[in-house]
């Protein structure tokens, strides 16, 4: 039996769990922006290339952006030449088994973004990792996003969407 | 009614490569691409890995020369060899594992066991196999070796024919790449860290060695994340990751006039290198006056004294290809290997390189340059990603039968190291020397 199963399970915030649901629901909607919103001045989006990785500072990632760079990732979106976004991908995310995560103000889910583009069907699987701060007005923002694939270590074609 | 139907390969190789263009078959031709894995990578020196990653006896990696699976090992001798991961009793991979250390490799079949340097050590239940000793003594069941491996400044190459030129002959001029990365290195000292990126394309291996060397497809291919990147503010927090990356996204907007006067060179082998288009001095996001840059500067003194430091560091260069499937930034520290998978399928494995004893901050500039370059989520490479595919889509199309190479032909000029520079930094000079490479091996 794991040491995590036998924990008691501390309780999932009601809050911090629909702004999970938001923020995936702003991803399918394209509404960038206002995802980008959601994030802290100071955060981090990051999809690893190892499970379990434990740092994206010594160990390449498939994706890993500070607010700086996260900023430019969305600004591409509303430039004519994205050109790996010509056709657009259209996409559905499934978020469940939400449940409070490993660290205060965090929350664990498994995650799915299905993706369609280009006569072409794809499917990213594997559990995100939610952290939030306090944003100073009684709210939440998101200062990160880790989203661990279950083929994180494969041979994957070019990933040209926000997962 | 009888057809003529349209015939893939109306050519021979001999005849698909003319002056100035490409007859699209060497792109999309199932049979073409079959003759390549047996006439180039068949026969062409094929990088295996670092001496790094088989640093100490036991250790192995496990990789492929065109469609041959190999294991490359150090056995307790030291020698580092290269052989067939296939066993020799009923041919099941030995291995699936990239990379670890063993005591001997055995089979999961029957529990053939193989020593680290291919020696068939022990068969289980051996009297069973008849009157003749097993495993037995003449090595005939040993595991095949590739007849060829040889090991330029710790870069670990072979070659599946048991004759030809020696990796010296065959690297020729680019072999000063190599010692470009390896001087950069305090200490001569250079280790593959930092995970692997991997990524994968519906195109032909040739399409990513070809864009390595091309100068000119920044401007339209990058022109996404080079705008977003202009327009980013710089007073947006970034904890170092992002700013190297939009440093380097930025410096793939360079003006015109900076690409064309880059140089770019090419060897009779079908190998290239280009000049670098960074402005800030040795490292994307660190100018020459930053205390790691400085520091830096003083380990490598350490290992060559002041003037010949000055002297490595005022070589500029960016992209290296070694002909046909390694690609490699001496001054990055990234390499990559090119594997072909199918004619119209291709993947790409990346490898970053931390040099021990320089400041620890290099290493993480060069994980984040490496995402920027190599990762599969990366606003540069996504692009790239998707021109690949496009090529291979059009050159499927019967539309027209030839590729264009002859961007600055008719300019090329001989240059002492034996290697011909293009016109301009934006000739296609890589392209016509890695055909008449093509058109060699194919045809001989």
């Amino acid at each position: 039996m794991s040491a995590v199963l036998e924990a008691p399970a501390p309780a999932l915030d009601p809050a911090l769990a629909s702004l999970v649901i938001q923020e995936s629901a702003l991803l399918d909607a394209w509404k960038l922006e206002e995802w980008l919103a959601m994030y802290a001045p100071v955060c981090a989006y990051w999809v690893p290339t190892e499970w379990d990785q434990a740092s994206p500072h010594d160990t390449v990632s498939h994706i890993y952006d500070d607010r700086r760079l996260l900023e430019t990732r969305v600004r591409r979106f509303r430039h004519a030449m994205f050109h790996a976004q010509k056709p657009p991908s259209r996409t559905v995310r499934l978020v469940t088994n939400l449940r409070a995560g490993p660290v205060p103000n965090s929350t664990l889910c498994s995650y799915e973004v299905a993706e369609f583009r280009n006569n072409r069907h794809r499917r990213y699987v594997g559990r995100a990792t939610h952290e939030f701060e306090a944003d100073g007005a009684g709210g939440w923002l998101i200062s990160r996003k880790r989203f661990d694939m279950i083929d994180c270590d494969a041979v994957l074609d070019g990933i040209s969407i926000i997962l | 009614m009888d057809m003529p139907l349209p015939t893939r390969s109306r050519l021979e190789p001999a005849e698909m490569v003319q002056e100035g263009r490409v007859h699209r078959a060497a792109y999309v031709d199932p049979a073409i691409f079959e003759m390549e894995m047996d006439r180039i990578f068949g026969r062409a020196w094929l990088y295996l890995c670092h001496e790094s990653q088989v640093a100490t006896p036991g250790r192995f990696f496990a990789t492929q020369m065109g469609r041959e699976p190999v294991i490359v090992a150090r056995a307790r001798d030291g020698v580092i060899r290269a052989m067939f991961n296939r066993c020799t009793h009923r041919g099941a991979k030995l291995t699936m594992d990239e990379t670890g250390q063993a005591k001997r490799f055995v089979c999961c079949y029957h529990g053939w066991a193989f020593d680290l340097d291919g020696k068939l050590a022990e068969v289980p239940l051996p009297e069973g196999y008849g009157d003749s000793a097993y495993p037995p003594e003449d090595g005939s069941l040993d595991l095949v070796r590739v007849p060829r491996v040889e090991n330029y400044r710790g870069f670990i190459f072979a070659s599946l024919a048991a004759e030809g030129p020696t990796l010296a002959e065959f690297l020729g001029p680019v072999a000063s790449s190599f010692d470009d990365m390896v001087d950069r290195a305090p200490g001569g000292l250079l280790e593959v860290a930092g995970g692997v990126s991997r990524h994968a394309y519906d195109g032909n291996w040739k399409l990513v060695i070809e864009n390595h060397n091309d100068t000119l497809h920044p401007r339209f291919v990058h022109a996404s994340s080079v705008a977003a990147a202009r327009d980013q503010k710089d007073t947006v927090h970034s904890d170092g990751a992002g700013e190297v990356q939009i440093k380097q996204m930025r410096q793939n907007g360079a003006p015109a006039a900076v690409w064309e006067s880059l140089g770019i060179w090419a060897s009779a082998s079908g190998h290239s290198f280009m000049g670098d288009y960074h402005t800030d001095a040795h490292m994307a996001a660190r100018p020459a006056e930053d205390p790691v840059q400085m520091a830096y500067g003083r380990a490598l003194e350490e290992t060559h004294g002041v003037e010949r430091t000055e002297e490595i560091l005022s070589i500029q260069r960016f992209n290296t290809v070694v002909y046909p499937n390694l690609s490699f930034m001496s001054r990055f520290r990234q390499l990559r290997v090119v594997q072909p998978i199918s004619v119209n399928r291709t993947v790409v494995t990346t490898y970053t390189f931390r040099m021990p004893l320089a400041p620890p901050e290099m290493f993480r500039d060069s994980i984040a340059f490496a995402n920027v370059v190599n990762g599969v989520g990366s606003l540069v490479l996504t692009d790239d990603l998707e021109t690949y595919a496009r090529v291979q889509d059009g050159l499927a199309s019967q539309g027209g039968d030839w590729v264009d190479v002859k961007r600055g032909m008719g300019g090329d000029a001989n240059e002492a190291n034996g290697t011909l520079r293009g016109q301009t930094g934006t000739s296609e000079i890589h392209l016509r020397a890695q055909f008449a490479a093509w058109r060699r091996w194919m045809t001989a």
